[in-house]
């Protein structure tokens, strides 16, 4: 079940903007704006290889097919689906979800040994995904008014050119692992560089690397994400390539019913 | 019909957009039985096994065609009857929009139920492959389908029945009567050529996946009739089976709550049952803070039916599990369970742990238990509890 929430996680990723934002001053105005540049984006997909690596250096890699499309109604949130191709044993398990904004998602998990879709559970929030450094939340947990947005400072963009505004955000649901984070967003195209997370005890947990921004149409998409493990040493990479948007994808490509003719 | 299907494939043919993958998995299995066997004829059965499965498919790539083709291979040193194949899957499938249509051989599962499901009646069980049912034979059909919004609707027509597969004498896992299935019976005149046919409309709304299904056909379930010249084998037959189901799930975040139900009129003379089970699934996600996952699950099954119906082992049951997922990079699982017939208390336990080394193999462990008393119905399997450990290589 875990793996299915790590897919989840991983199509949220694609779908929405890194971070969606609300809030009180600044830092809220800021938030809207990352959120606002990617409106519009229709349907998208690419391809997906995720590596974990633990503090050895020993590595282990995860190979998925992402596919979104995006809704446009207050209540709802984007389709997804993804399909693995790799470890080979999972080959062919395909994950969909119709994300919710108020009611939560609606999750189905296609099994090819058995051939039968499951509906799951979404998971929990603060939980890590089969051995990956990314939490539920730091994806899933980013609709807005989730959080209490501050702004903080401007300066340099870490490991990019250019000014980027410096926000803090704290969570405001429950069960959240982080006391806060602090993101960086640059002043000229509004993309998400770098996200430090702390956690409940205020001490440096995790850093989120956005590197490789491509432009896709007037969308900006990173092709690599680096989330490292400060307290553990552990890593994790997710790798993009072949973004591909305006497909022409329909909401009947994203039925339950689809599931069965994924190969 | 045909020419449909010949415009279908020929669309298909003259789409360049498309893609051929070949996956699939072989596997090494090694059986210990702890204990002598019971029945005359019966050989240890401490043995290899190999089965090979692989899975070729051609796939446009909107997803409008497909073409699987699914064989299943078993040698089994052992039994000579659980050497056998199959055709699990072998069929064309065409989409668009919601609708979609598909011929051939395939394999479809229905209802909610982890253990045992009274929804799930369109597939022959391969028994020889595990005595559980959860394996399936292909089933020759021509099906349609239209999903719009939350709902779904199936139509199958199932031209061919499929008779079960059993043991052979010298195999373990069986009842004391050998199942002689060269000679079944059929209540049909039409025997294995009598059609069946399913329908099942489903809806998912918010927490609730609810589904309601009919069948009317020739039942996967066989009872049994002695033989006259021989008594130490017993003759399947299959009968006529009518019925109406529903199944559903809330799921909430932690726990997952299922129930399904199955009218049944049985035979010809329609005799009527009700067969119907209920559970409940609650996960620990991120247990104590490692990462793990635990999750404990709960089931009764209940089955009404006469005692000449078809023997049902789910008949006064009740199933308790445990899945301890550990999330490391192999995908480390333990799963555990034991059902017990509340009625005889014969018990059924299982328990196994998997994993995957490196990213084409994974390893694992099983072992079965039989618990119970002499001159029950279960008490056949009393002698069979085994080990077993499998190599699989996925390419």
């Amino acid at each position: 079940m875990k793996k299915s929430t790590t897919i989840t996680a991983v199509a949220s990723v694609l779908l929405a903007a890194p971070v969606a934002f609300a809030a009180l001053d600044r830092g809220e105005e800021i938030a809207k704006k990352v959120a606002a540049a990617n409106l519009g984006y229709g349907d998208m997909t690419a391809h997906l290889e995720m590596i974990l690596e633990d503090a050895e250096g020993q590595s282990s890699r995860r190979v998925m097919r992402v596919k979104s499309l995006e809704r446009r109604a207050a209540d709802q949130g984007d389709l997804s689906l993804v399909v693995f191709e790799s470890p080979r044993d999972v080959k062919g398990m395909a994950l969909l979800s119709h994300a919710g904004v108020l009611d939560g998602d609606e999750q189905w998990l296609y099994l090819p040994a058995a051939k039968r879709v499951r509906r799951i559970a979404g998971g929990n929030t603060s939980g890590p995904f089969v051995g990956s450094e990314f939490a539920y939340e730091d994806i899933t947990g980013t609709e807005v008014g989730k959080y209490a947005w501050h702004y903080v400072a401007e300066g340099q963009c870490p490991g990019a050119a250019g000014k980027c505004f410096q926000l803090e955000s704290r969570p405001k649901y429950d069960d959240s692992g982080y006391s806060r984070r602090v993101v960086w967003v640059d002043e000229s195209a509004y993309r998400v560089h770098k996200i430090d997370f702390y956690d409940r005890r205020d001490a440096l947990l995790k850093t989120l690397t956005y590197k490789n921004y491509k432009q896709h149409g007037k969308f900006w998409r990173a092709g690599e994400w680096e989330m490292k493990n400060h307290q553990s040493g552990k890593k994790t990479r997710l790798v993009f390539t072949d973004f591909s948007f305006g497909n022409g994808f329909e909401e009947s490509d994203f039925h339950r019913s689809v599931l069965k003719r994924i190969r | 019909m045909v020419r449909t299907s010949l415009v279908l494939l020929a669309l298909f043919v003259s789409s360049n957009a498309y893609a051929l993958e070949i996956a699939g998995d072989v596997r090494a299995d090694g059986r210990v039985f702890l204990a002598a066997p019971r029945h005359l004829g019966q050989r240890l059965g401490t043995a290899p096994s190999v089965a090979i499965s692989p899975i070729a498919s051609v796939q446009t790539d909107d997803l409008t065609h497909t073409l699987t083709v699914q064989p299943f291979l078993r040698v089994d040193a052992a039994d000579a009857a659980r050497t056998h194949w199959d055709l699990r899957q072998a069929d064309y499938q065409f989409a668009t929009g919601g609708f979609s249509f598909g011929a051939g051989i395939g394999t479809f599962t229905s209802g909610v139920l982890d253990t045992h499901r009274v929804v799930d009646v369109v597939n022959q069980r391969d028994l020889v492959e595990d005595l559980d049912g959860s394996v399936k034979l292909g089933q020759p059909y021509v099906g349609i389908g239209y999903a719009t919004g939350p709902w779904a609707f199936t139509f199958q027509y199932l031209p061919y029945h499929r008779k079960r597969t059993f043991p052979g004498e010298r195999g373990r896992l069986r009842f004391p009567l050998l199942v002689d299935d060269d000679e079944v019976l059929y209540e049909s005149k039409l025997g294995p050529w009598h059609p069946s046919f399913a329908a099942r409309a489903s809806v998912a709304t918010g927490p609730f996946d609810i589904g309601v299904s009919g069948f009317s056909g020739l039942s996967r379930e066989p009872r049994f009739f002695g033989q006259i010249f021989d008594a130490s084998a017993v003759v399947p037959q299959y009968d006529f089976l009518q019925q109406a189901a529903v199944d559903a799930q809330w799921t909430l975040d932690a726990l997952i709550i299922k129930g399904e139900a199955a009218a049944r009129w049985w035979s010809k003379d329609l005799r009527f049952f009700v067969a119907a089970g209920g559970g409940a699934e609650y996960h620990f996600y991120d247990l104590w803070g490692t990462g793990a996952d635990l999750a404990f699950l709960a089931e009764y099954h209940f089955d009404g039916r006469a005692p000449d119906a078809p023997v049902a082992f789910f008949d006064n049951d009740v199933v308790t599990g445990l899945r301890l997922a550990i999330n490391d990079t192999g995908d480390t699982q333990f799963i555990a369970g034991v059902v017990r017939d509340l009625a005889n208390t014969a018990t059924y336990a299982r328990a196994q742990i998997f994993r995957r080394f490196g990213d084409r193999w994974r390893a694992a462990l099983e072992a079965r238990m039989f618990l119970g008393q002499e001159g029950q119905l279960e008490s056949g399997l009393l002698d069979d509890d085994y080990l077993q450990g499998s190599v699989v290589y996925f390419f």
